[in-house]
């Protein structure tokens, strides 16, 4: 097929690439204001307790200190995304280990360190509670007793203690479905923290220069942070200025307030500007991890394959606090019930406190949780009625016009194209060797909305000035401007400069993140692009005296289309001195009614000996849309797959009393590139799309159905279910034993 | 990171004398991937590191046919397994060390770091115990050689005496018919650290087992040598019931804790499988089948 386009669809190269392998490419670390100084926040070491007194003077004597601060000093700040639970530094109670409570400015990283470790606290410690299930208990303590009084917060109503969000949602008689089903399956499955893991820590700078509060920080939306860190600060959002930074990795979680009104007090205090970068065993102490979930599933299902019923309950250990999160609350239940054909449903997702690390954002918060659950439950399902896991799919899934579990009719739906898919690719009735097995994992996932705006700037030496408010994150959204306005302007990639600007730029703008970029950001930068070639042809109407409606645009030409006379529009912006510029703007948060499956299947090796998964290799098939730069959609399927498979089989923030025991890289294990397998994409195209493109997300779709896929095939491969990641040789060598026995 | 001072001594008697007056806080600097981390995250004092790499006894590799191979303490990891000599003829020492940390970390790390370190999990020292290694110390008493098997004495720390440092170590030469082997469980492919690991040296007259070595590590305060195990497969046939019973005799000797990085019950079932895993390839590498 002859495509359309000249650019889109052709892998294109980063337009920052140069400029980050060659180390000319600036981070927050890499910002320096003259008398910039270090901060450093000391963290709780308990889990949860009563602050009775805080001595700072020691560490206020120490030459080379400019501030030390507390929660005396941050006027009652508070601070969150959408629920503002969170002081900036623990007033009378840490509710969580690793809880900032006292923060220093410092000549360098090294003083304040050592300042910290004078500053004596005493506290007294509390009852805690870490389990989500214990939370709910009447028993357990209260981790927020004044919670409805938060900012942003919206307590339910008869709710256990500790759950600041409950949701319910009931579709069709789920009493009369259980009653219909030959075969009930019920059962438990824990998913663990995990971290970003980000090559580059949360970082901030901030220095108050005069009116302004300069900021720079590593935030994929940078305006929603502002406004946490302006309310945090007590201070008009419009006297704060974030200013353009690239940002070292983010997977969801550096859209975090955490450190930003710690650092602005700390520059007020010591009137100098501030610097703060966690250390990794900070960052895996306390930074915003993926959430711990329970999740019960039951399910009634006949002989023939038919489910009658599925019942969710959706658990999220939200951890001390809520702010960490975008919305507040993790959803995941209204994916856990999986994409098959269930009349009769109910879905309970409980949002809870406890006392342990918040979790933040990652990579499709919810959804591995969810896929994992309802993945390894279709299998079990599957077995309890002796019917084969694909064949089994192939009978549920959703088709075009049926409503999902959630009560949602979607459009184009290519769920077992996809699993058809992965399972050719796959050689999935293969014949196997002796301990070895495969398993399916599917899920799906709309892209999500917000909003974005670009600006096109036509200038007379031809060059095409595109001007973002996106702080990149690494997903490669300016290559993708580029090539938009390289195609509609029909102009060389080259002569496409990117501009990023500061949040002065426009009163709110999304930035990255739910798989938003290429939708919000393909269509601002199209319209923008559209919008300039209408006013350069105003232009050209006027300066030529040409009818408007006679004038076309042509690439590097205004051609007039009845005699065919044409212009050099560099020559007509020379002529004129000027330049023409478009604005595009996009506000849309609508759910598509189409969505994007994901089908995979892992094939794993197991040591019967030692419960060692060997992932011998591993098939992804996406249904997409129009790629806008296949390298780059390529590099988010790997890069999720890979993320995929640490949260299969290795990674885990291990926590034990409350205290974060693997604080280190070394202990918290991602995989290395010799942990990942041989791998097999299929692209499957799929007729639908949002914007003037017709693109599908890809950021967050490949991660989700990983883990249920590997635990699915060490299932196949030796008979035994591990029902909470990760999947480690021990687990598996422990059912082993258990099923032995 | 601490403000601390660095000096490269070119002889040993300079060495000594810069770590005896430097007392405690005074630390031998090889491939520094061990210490230049604690130093960073505090978790050693040290306000002086002695740079022992311009000695060149530390960065020596020589092997006699008569007297074995002798290993300087600051070799890196890469020439050692690299080495054809070591290849063939000490190749438990190349599998232990061919994969501590990744290809950076070989580049620097060395066998008197890993040695020094004295972590329970190091991954060279059970290999150099099968091997019947001994350190060669210099200090301010003149020199002395202490086997590897009881160079540790519990985690992080070992039998150096203030001012003493390990210049190199040695290894006998391989007899004939035998065979050493080293293993590890990780929970990833590569650049991690044991959960368990294990190492097996045996020398056959015949079908006899003349003598046996068997040494685990993360599985107790110091990397073990296990005498039973040994005891099990010595002046007899190997067979599977003779590998069982040292296996067996691995479990029993390991007095593994609960971590982060493996359970108790795990590490002692580990501990009979890397047993029984390197018994079979030393068996293998000395030309014996089962």
């Amino acid at each position: 097929m002859v495509s359309q386009y000249q650019v889109i669809g052709n892998s294109a190269p980063r337009v920052e690439g140069i400029d980050k392998v060659t180390g000319k490419a600036l981070y927050t670390a890499d910002f320096s204001p003259p008398g910039t100084i270090w901060g450093k926040a000391l963290h709780s070491p308990y889990a949860h307790a009563r602050i009775l007194s805080i001595d700072t003077t020691a560490a206020k004597a120490l030459p080379g200190v400019h501030a030390v601060i507390t929660g005396r000093d941050v006027a009652g700040g508070m601070y969150g995304r959408a629920i503002k639970d969170i002081p900036v530094l623990a007033l009378d109670r840490v509710r969580f280990f690793g809880e900032r409570i006292a923060a220093v400015a410092a000549d360098d990283e090294d003083i304040a360190q050592r300042a910290l470790d004078l500053i004596e606290i005493e506290y007294e410690e509390l009852p805690a509670v870490f389990d989500p299930l214990e939370a709910l208990e009447p028993s357990a303590p209260v981790l927020h007793d004044g919670a409805s009084a938060y900012q942003g917060m919206k307590l339910p109503e008869g709710a256990p203690p500790n759950a600041y969000s409950v949701i319910k949602v009931d579709r069709g008689d789920i009493e009369a479905g259980f009653a219909e089903a030959d075969v009930i399956v019920e059962n438990t499955y824990h998913l663990p923290r995990v971290h970003q893991v980000y090559l580059e820590p949360q970082s901030v700078l901030i220095w108050l220069d005069g009116e302004r509060v300069q900021v720079w920080t590593c935030s994929k939306a940078p305006y929603n942070t502002r406004e946490a860190l302006a309310t945090a600060a007590q201070i008009p959002e419009e006297s704060v200025v974030f200013n353009p930074t690239l940002i070292g990795g983010d997977f969801g979680g550096k859209a975090t307030p955490s450190d930003l009104p710690i650092c602005y007090f700390l520059a007020r205090a010591s009137g100098r500007p501030v610097r703060m970068i966690l250390d990794y065993t900070e960052e895996l102490m306390a930074a915003n991890p993926r959430h711990e979930v329970v999740v019960q599933l039951k399910s009634g299902v006949k002989h023939d394959g038919t489910l009658t019923a599925r019942q969710v309950r959706f658990l999220v250990n939200s951890g001390a606090y809520a702010g960490y999160k975008p919305a507040g609350i993790i959803r995941g239940s209204n994916q856990a019930a999986g994409p098959y054909k269930i009349a009769n449903t109910r879905l309970e997702g409980i949002n809870v406190y406890t006392n342990t690390v918040p979790g933040g954002h990652m990579r499709a918060p919810g959804e591995p949780q969810a896929f994992f659950a309802v993945e390894c439950h279709t299998d079990e399902v599957a077995k309890a009625i002796g019917m084969d896991p694909l064949q089994f799919r192939l009978l549920t899934l959703v088709e075009e016009g049926e409503e999902t579990a959630f009560g949602e009719v979607l459009q184009d739906v290519l769920a077992k194209q996809t699993l058809m898919a992965a399972a050719e690719a796959a050689g999935y009735y293969s014949p196997k060797a002796p301990n070895v097995g495969r398993g399916i994992g599917i899920g799906d996932r709309p892209p999500g909305g917000g909003q974005g705006t670009a600006d096109v700037t036509l200038r007379p030496d031809g060059t095409v000035l595109l001007t973002t408010g996106v702080f990149e994150q690494g997903s490669g959204t300016y290559t993708t401007f580029r090539q938009v306005i390289s195609e509609e302007l029909q102009i060389d990639p080259e002569r496409v400069e990117i501009e990023v600007q500061n949040t002065d730029y426009v009163k709110m703008d999304s930035g990255l993140g739910g798989s938003r970029g290429t939708r919000i950001y393909t269509t601002a930068a199209y319209d923008a692009a559209q919008a300039a070639k209408t006013e350069l042809i105003g232009l050209a109407s006027r300066q030529l005296e040409w009818p408007e409606d006679k004038i076309a645009y042509a690439g590097d030409e205004v051609r007039r289309t009845d005699t065919g006379e044409s212009v050099r529009w560099a020559d007509l912006l020379a002529r004129s001195g000027d330049t023409v510029s478009g604005r595009g703007h996009i506000q849309d948060s609508a759910r598509p009614h189409f969505t994007s499956f994901t089908a995979q299947i892992a094939e794993v090796s197991v040591d019967p000996e030692t419960g060692e998964v060997k992932l011998l290799s591993f098939t992804t098939a996406h249904d997409v849309g129009k790629i806008i730069n296949p390298i780059s959609h390529q590099g988010q399927i790997n890069g999720g797959v890979m993320q995929g498979i640490g949260y299969a089989l290795m990674e885990e923030l291990r926590v034990e009393d409350g205290r974060v025991t693997t604080l280190s890289l070394g202990d918290y294990k991602v995989p290395t590139i010799r942990d990942i397998p041989p791998m097999k994409t299929v692209l499957v195209q799929s007729e639908s799309g949002v914007g003037p493109y017709q693109i599908k997300g890809i950021g967050e779709t490949p991660i989700g159905p990983v883990a249920p896929a590997i635990a699915n095939a060490v299932a196949d491969a030796i008979g035994v279910r591990v029902r909470d990641l990760p999947v480690t040789a021990e687990k598996v060598f422990q059912a082993l034993k258990e099923a032995k026995a | 990171m601490q403000n601390l001072k660095y000096v490269k001594p070119t002889t040993i008697e300079e060495a000594v004398s810069l770590l005896a007056n430097g007392g405690a806080t005074a630390r031998v600097l090889a491939g520094g991937t061990d210490v230049i981390v604690q130093a960073r995250e505090r978790k050693r004092e040290i306000d002086l590191f002695v740079d022992i790499k311009a000695i060149e006894e530390t960065r020596q590799l020589s092997f006699d046919a008569a007297t074995g191979l002798t290993v300087g303490a600051a070799l890196p990891c890469y020439i050692i397994y690299n080495d054809e000599t070591v290849k063939s003829l000490y190749p438990a020492l190349a599998d232990a060390t061919c994969i501590i940390g990744g290809v950076a970390i070989q580049g620097r790390a060395s066998l008197g770091g890993n040695l020094c370190n004295s972590s329970p999990a190091a991954d060279s020292i059970p290999a150099m115990i099968v091997l019947a290694g001994e350190a060669r110390v210099a200090g301010p008493n003149g020199r002395r050689s202490v086997p590897v098997d009881q160079f540790c004495t519990g985690p992080g720390r070992n039998v150096l005496a203030p001012g003493e440092f390990v210049v190199s170590i040695h290894f006998p030469a391989p007899a004939a018919n035998s065979g050493a082997a080293w293993e590890r469980f990780i929970p990833r492919n590569e650049m991690d650290i044991a959960v368990a690991n294990a190492a097996s040296a045996l020398r056959f007259e015949g079908d006899t087992v003349a003598a046996a070595r068997v040494a685990i590590g993360a599985v107790a305060p110091t990397p073990l040598m296990l005498a039973a195990a040994a005891e099990a497969l010595t002046g007899r046939p190997l067979t599977n019931e003779t590998i069982a019973a040292a296996a067996t005799a691995a479990s029993a000797a390991a007095q593994p804790i609960d971590d982060m990085r493996g359970s108790v019950r795990q590490r002692r079932h580990l501990a009979s499988v890397l047993v029984e895993r390197t018994l079979r390839e030393a068996a293998r590498r000395a030309g014996r089948q089962l």
